[in-house]
């Protein structure tokens, strides 16, 4: 039998309410680690790694994002001088700044690259949305 | 009788473990998708909504998010995905931290042509929403204060 969409989770409910949950149905005061993948060539990013932080090492990598599906997010960080590309699944189904129909981000100027990075995730809307985290106030993202 | 303060679900122990926690009682690398919603005109955002990644794609003019009242943990995150002004407000003046006023009332994406892209996330510590601006090197944040 499906799980009702108010639920996170598929436990039995308990004098109302579901096990782990509070009156909002929110898991509360939640603690977790994070998935930290290590990357130092091109990859091709799965649904099922949602909530992963990807770090780029030693080489340029351009990450390119699965197919799109709402709530789907991911963190992408440079650590050394190497290029930092996260490419949407099709052209034009990424936001950044300043552009609706964007095909990539990236940050590809020397001495501009570590600690740079992008928080991505896919709205309601189908569209992938492009959170910059620049690693100097100054770090040039390009975007195409 | 009482959960355990550490415990993140009911589930009786698997080998000395809770299920899908590790020693911390951490849920540990933790796969998740957001839950994301759209809004194309101003929005009163509600608590039972927290952890919500909010967008105001479509929106033709102004989106202006009101945070509910405080409770410590409340988070959001809402994203510029339009030309139009963004802008996140407090349920109650002088309650946001935010670009270097620790009494301010809202966070805005307001400049032309420095909107879109621009993400704003809240975190609330029980007195004060936090307020934090993603954005690209030449974006502007307006605070009102």
């Amino acid at each position: 039998m499906p799980s009702p969409s108010t639920r996170q989770t598929q436990m039995d409910t308990f004098m109302g309410k579901t096990a782990g949950l509070d009156s909002n149905k929110i898991i509360d005061d939640i603690a977790y680690t994070m998935r930290v993948e290590a990357k130092a060539d091109d990859y091709t990013v799965l649904a099922s790694e949602s909530g992963t932080v990807f770090v780029q090492t030693t080489a340029d990598c351009d990450f390119t994002l699965p197919t799109r599906e709402a709530g789907l997010i991911y963190w992408f960080i440079g650590s050394s001088n190497h290029e930092l590309r996260v490419t949407s699944d099709v052209t034009q189904k990424m936001t950044a700044f300043n552009d609706a129909a964007a095909a990539y981000v990236e940050f590809t100027t020397t001495g501009e690259q570590i600690g740079s990075g992008f928080m991505v995730y896919c709205d309601d809307g189908l569209f992938w949305n492009v959170c910059t985290m620049p690693g100097l106030v100054a770090s040039t993202m390009g975007i195409a | 009788m009482p959960i355990p303060a550490k415990r993140q679900t009911n589930s009786p122990p698997h080998m000395g473990k809770m299920p899908a926690l590790n020693d911390d009682y951490q849920i540990d690398q933790m796969a998740f998708k957001v839950n994301t919603a759209t809004k194309t005109a101003d929005y009163t955002v509600l608590a039972s909504e927290s952890g919500t990644f909010f967008s105001t794609r479509g929106a033709t003019g102004t989106v202006n998010f009101t945070l509910p009242a405080m409770a410590s943990g409340l988070n959001y995150l809402f994203y510029a995905a339009a030309a139009g002004a963004m802008t996140v407000t407090s349920g109650t003046v002088d309650k946001m931290i935010a670009d270097n006023d620790v009494a301010a009332d809202s966070l805005a994406f307001s400049t032309g042509s420095e909107i879109m892209g621009g993400a704003i996330q809240v975190v609330c510590d029980g007195s004060k929403w936090m307020a934090m601006a993603y954005c690209e090197e030449s974006q502007t944040t307006v605070v009102a204060t």
